[in-house]
């Protein structure tokens, strides 16, 4: 029974991008008949808009008919999730519609899911802390309520939301990388390293050294050297001036 | 500040310990409606609170009770092995006298903030994995809620499930919870980082010397601590001077506290002095503590 998630915990470790991930998702919802998976940032996931997925079988008929006549304004799940402190416990999309009443429009999207073959699905809300929510979705022809396939549904959503949320956070570090590196316009720009570059952008994006430090995946102390190397070599006696020296000397643009 | 209350100066918190078990069925019969854990005399008490188990207790001025959590040795009867012994599917609760258990997390007052705006689990989680690491504890299991447990994503922990999410309770009109048992790896680099994270700077652990405690919100290293409560199992008589040298060394006026310096660095001299090691309260020295805020 707990084979498949077993394997899915060894696995997802040695996993490095999203498209890996989802390929690794995709066994498990194979083995459930899953047709639908999808993991979405709600809000607050810093490096994402709201409401982008963060992995799973998006580019499907059924995603894209849903983003082309843009459900996710009304869809129940969404406003469900959206509006309500609730305790993270997953429901399945028929509890909803029997505990709710839906409007016309609501229904509509439940119907024309059930006639692209999504007759039931699972909704697992993931509340990261009060400002950050994602939700996962999954969704297949013969899916069954059954607590321990919930409660296995359950584990592999968490754990790939986590990875997921690991991977795309390390990423957008690596954006925020200037990269117009050895055009900058003034020489003292030049003769900073690549990583002061970067330490530079981020407290330009109104990060603290802590903040930074746990972006980058290094301890403070090496933030805070990389930040008095980058006072002395730009002559400044503060951060501030730094970044204020950065903008002025183009170094953004 | 954080107090630690084991069985070498449980005879320091009876009241307080007293105050935490009515507080507990206050919080988890009566506001959460745990039925199961209900006692007649209103005092929630369980086959786990025993001489083994360590409590974690945030406490106001007045010895009055803001938040706590406990912690029982996995070499015994624990929360997995006996109530929820089905759920670890995934993997087994380690057992071993470096692998603890942690259970009954509450929180009584949850706007109360510190001095530097921190809430009362940041100091309590803390203070928790400061004792952890002094002690050399590789992990802390215990079942919990899922969604305490999503919220750990934020958090540079090695956080494990060892069992799916399942539904508990929910007979003789108690409510339906949905849980599972996790672990968390506990090692120096995650106390480090989850301190930078939260901005903790200071120790958080307070001397833990009951009524006795200075009142002053000063947190002391854990192996300080330690070392004072051993002190103290051989030497309960000394209680008094100990708490007032603390008090004195915490005093904002630096006169008070060259004065204490000095009258300890003298009876150190004194090679007259057999049955008092004054070695032990020096190690509660300036260098030790930090007069700034937590």
């Amino acid at each position: 029974m707990f084979t498949a998630v077993k394997n899915f915990l060894d696995e997802i470790n040695t996993v490095s991008s999203v498209r890996e991930l989802e390929a690794l998702v995709q066994v498990v919802m194979n083995q459930y008949d899953i047709q639908h998976f999808i993991c979405t940032n709600m809000y607050g996931l810093e490096c994402l808009s709201d409401r982008k997925p963060m992995f799973g079988n998006w580019d499907t008929p059924w995603v894209n008919h849903y983003i082309s006549n843009g459900y996710y304004l009304e869809d129940a799940i969404a406003q469900h999730d959206n509006g309500i402190d609730n305790d993270g416990r997953p429901y399945y999309w028929s509890e909803l519609m029997a505990q709710k009443d839906l409007a016309k429009n609501q229904y509509q999207i439940f119907r024309e899911a059930w006639e692209a073959d999504l007759r039931e699905g699972l909704v697992i809300p993931l509340r990261v802390s009060a400002r950050e929510l994602a939700l996962v979705s999954m969704a297949g022809r013969n899916f069954k309520q059954n607590p321990e396939v919930r409660g296995i549904l359950h584990t592999i959503a968490m754990q790939a939301h986590r990875k997921a949320r690991d991977i795309l956070l390390k990423e957008y570090g690596q954006r925020l990388m200037p990269d117009r590196l050895g055009r900058v316009p003034h020489p003292d720009m030049s003769t900073l390293t690549p990583t002061e570059l970067n330490v530079l952008k981020f407290l330009a994006e109104d990060k603290s050294p802590g903040d930074i430090a746990i972006i980058t995946g290094v301890s403070i102390n090496t933030i805070n050297r990389h930040s008095a190397n980058i006072k002395q070599k730009l002559g400044v006696r503060s951060l501030y001036g730094a970044v204020a020296k950065a903008i002025r000397y183009g170094l953004f643009h | 500040m954080i107090h630690v209350i084991d069985k070498v100066n449980r005879h320091l918190y009876l009241s307080v310990l007293e105050e935490m078990f009515q507080l507990r069925h206050e919080i988890f019969v009566k506001e959460r409606g745990w039925k199961k854990l209900a006692k007649p005399d209103g005092f929630e008490i369980d086959q786990f609170d025993t001489e083994e188990t360590t409590y974690f207790l945030k406490l106001d001025p007045d010895m009055h009770i803001i938040g706590g959590m406990r912690m029982c040795p996995t070499v015994g009867p624990t929360q997995l092995n006996t109530i929820f012994k089905d759920s670890c599917v995934l993997a087994d609760q380690p057992v071993g006298p470096e692998h603890y258990e942690w259970s009954r997390y509450f929180i009584k007052d949850t706007k109360y903030r510190s001095a530097s705006g921190k809430p009362v689990f940041y100091e309590l989680y803390t203070g928790i994995l400061e004792y952890a690491v002094a002690m050399g504890i590789r992990s802390l299991s215990g079942f919990i809620e899922t969604v305490a447990y999503n919220q750990g994503a934020n958090m540079p922990w090695d956080f494990k499930q060892l069992g799916i999410p399942t539904e508990f309770g929910g007979t003789n009109g108690e409510p339906v919870g949905y849980g599972m048992p996790t672990i968390l790896a506990v090692d120096n680099t995650m106390l480090r980082k989850t301190k930078i994270l939260w901005r903790m700077r200071k120790p958080v652990l307070s001397l833990s010397l009951g009524e006795y405690t200075p009142v002053s919100e000063v947190g002391f290293k854990p192996e300080v601590m330690m070392a004072v409560q051993e002190f103290l199992a051989d030497h309960p008589e000394h209680i008094e001077f100990v708490a007032s040298y603390a008090a004195a060394i915490q005093n904002v006026d630096p006169t008070v506290r060259n004065a204490a310096q000095n009258t300890v660095a003298d009876l150190m001299d004194d090679s007259s002095i057999t049955e008092f090691s004054a070695a032990i309260v020096d190690r509660i020295n300036a260098s030790q503590i930090s007069m700034a805020m937590q």
